[in-house]
């Protein structure tokens, strides 16, 4: 299937905000990136009629995809922040995410560690733990 | 001593074993692990029989027993031709001069002084001077000044490179220049280092730098800038000079990513790791402990514990550090001395540490729990 340019620039927006909304919590995603049931109802990313996941099994494997690869990289933030044992420099945590998986960008990681604060904490300029650390 | 021989003869200790804290008062102890101790000791050997300089890495688990490692260091040093210089890494690193102006710390006038004069006994005086003078015109006058017993306190200061001071004022005591950029710290070290090396027949430096992981929370500025001062030093000191780097986190391959390359390619290959225990060391650790604290050498090597409650003590930690031990050990000791003092209690049975634990909200401990 040959996708427009529009449909490639509302693709793209849509990807971004869901990148957004998972780095601050997945429990906001759309139940239809979450798993395998639809409640357009109750959405508030897009209206039904103009749904690019709506009827296209392929952008939701793809969104489904890059969510799956951005939890991915939280957890091997989390685990690697976790392995260390107390809170780090945001670059340094990021070279230990890169040896893991070299594909990783930096954007990604600090992206990660700015906007979750379920998951981290910033315990100085650009340093950051586990958000479980800050209440011990 | 003698007071804690009688204050805790009840216990057939002479003195109180849990300490939390290292101290230099017990740096001669050493209690269980004699693989970790063997290393210590072959690596402070090694360290005093090879002039040239060095790099050593020593990681621990939290709680491990680092810091009391290096102070056991220090307590074989101290009889080696080693002058052991212990101390901790700044909590606020902005260059490499706040590292020295810890190291710094160690020499007071006085040790400063004496080390010069050590020095101008197997050389003279003018040939030290002028040998220091090559390395740093200022430090040679400050030398010159503290042989003659200045005790201008500007001096101490300027040695500590106190931010702020006058140039007026510096030239008050023939300086001309604070201590202000890193290459001042390492040209400060230079001339340290070389004033131990002079002082006596092969003698060494032992730079002992704990908490390096501190560093894991610089920017890579700064970082860059504290390895860059490691690497100078090491290259501006050849010889006469071995430094420890010392460290605590969850896992000891991540110095890697705290060291740059030209820094970890000079470590000595072979790291000291202290992780925590297993069981049967633990139980050999309390064992060695208290033997070495007895005052009548008995069979009963648990009391005033016995196996039973030791082995529960321990059982009920799940991370088997020093620290831990010590801190489990200490309460349920510190809660029985007076019944025990008293005559009410004979030992530590199992059921009374049972107890003691159920009050204790071990739970609530989460380093140990």
């Amino acid at each position: 299937m040959v996708y427009s340019a529009q449909f490639a620039s509302n693709l793209e927006y849509t990807e971004r905000i869901l990148i957004n909304i998972v780095r601050q919590n997945e429990a906001l995603l759309p139940s239809c990136i979450r798993s395998n049931t639809y409640s357009c109802g109750e959405c508030t990313l897009a209206y039904p009629r103009s749904c690019l996941i709506l009827g296209d099994w392929d952008i939701r494997s793809y969104l489904r995809f890059i969510m799956d690869r951005e939890l991915r990289t939280r957890e091997l933030i989390r685990l690697v922040i976790s392995e260390h044992g107390r809170p780090l420099y945001r670059d340094i945590i990021a070279s230990m995410v890169q040896a893991r998986d070299s594909s990783i960008l930096n954007h990604a990681i600090y992206a990660w560690l700015d906007s979750c604060s379920v998951h981290f904490k910033a315990f100085g300029f650009n340093i950051y733990g586990l958000s479980e650390w800050h209440t011990e | 001593m003698d007071s804690d021989s009688n204050r805790y003869s009840h216990l057939n200790l002479s003195g109180w074993p849990f300490r939390l804290l290292p101290s230099r008062g017990n740096n001669n102890i050493w209690a269980g692990r004699p693989v970790i101790r063997r290393k210590i000791e072959q690596l402070t050997q090694q360290m005093s029989e090879d002039p040239t300089s060095s790099l050593h890495l020593m990681w621990a688990d939290f709680g491990a027993g680092k810091t009391h490692s290096l102070f056991y260091m220090e307590s074989l040093a101290e009889e080696l031709n080693l002058l052991p210089v212990y101390v901790e890494w700044p909590k606020k690193t902005v260059t490499f001069v706040d590292v020295y102006r810890n190291i710094a710390q160690y020499f007071s006038l006085r040790r400063l002084t004496n080390l010069f004069w050590a020095c101008c006994e197997r050389h003279s005086v003018d040939q030290m001077i002028d040998n220091i003078y090559m390395i740093s015109p200022d430090f040679a006058a400050i030398l010159e000044r503290l042989y003659n017993r200045d005790t201008n306190p500007l001096i101490y200061e300027w040695l500590r490179a106190q931010p702020g001071i006058p140039r007026r004022e510096l030239a008050q005591i023939g300086v001309r220049n604070p201590i202000k950029t890193s290459d001042d710290a390492i040209t400060m070290l230079t001339v340290l280092v070389k004033l131990v090396a002079e002082s006596d027949s092969d003698m060494k430096m032992l730079l002992m730098l704990d908490e390096f992981q501190r560093t894991d929370q610089l920017s890579p500025r700064v970082r860059a800038d504290v390895n860059t001062g490691v690497r100078t030093l090491l290259n501006a000191c050849p010889e006469s000079l071995s430094v420890i780097l010392s460290f605590s986190f969850g896992k000891p391959e991540n110095i890697n990513f705290l060291l740059t390359e030209d820094v970890r390619t000079l470590a000595d290959p072979e790291r000291i790791n202290i992780p925590k225990m297993k069981p049967e060391e633990a139980d050999e650790f309390i064992r060695d402990l208290l033997r070495q604290y007895r005052i009548r050498k008995e069979d009963d090597t648990y009391f005033p514990f016995t196996e039973e409650s030791s082995s529960l003590l321990l059982g009920s930690i799940s991370k088997l550090t020093p620290r831990c031990i010590m801190k489990r050990f200490g309460a349920v000791l510190r809660r029985a001395n007076p019944e025990l003092r008293e005559g009410k209690l004979s030992n530590i049975s199992i059921d009374y540490a049972k107890n003691a634990l159920k009050d204790m909200h071990i739970e609530d401990d989460i380093e140990c729990k």
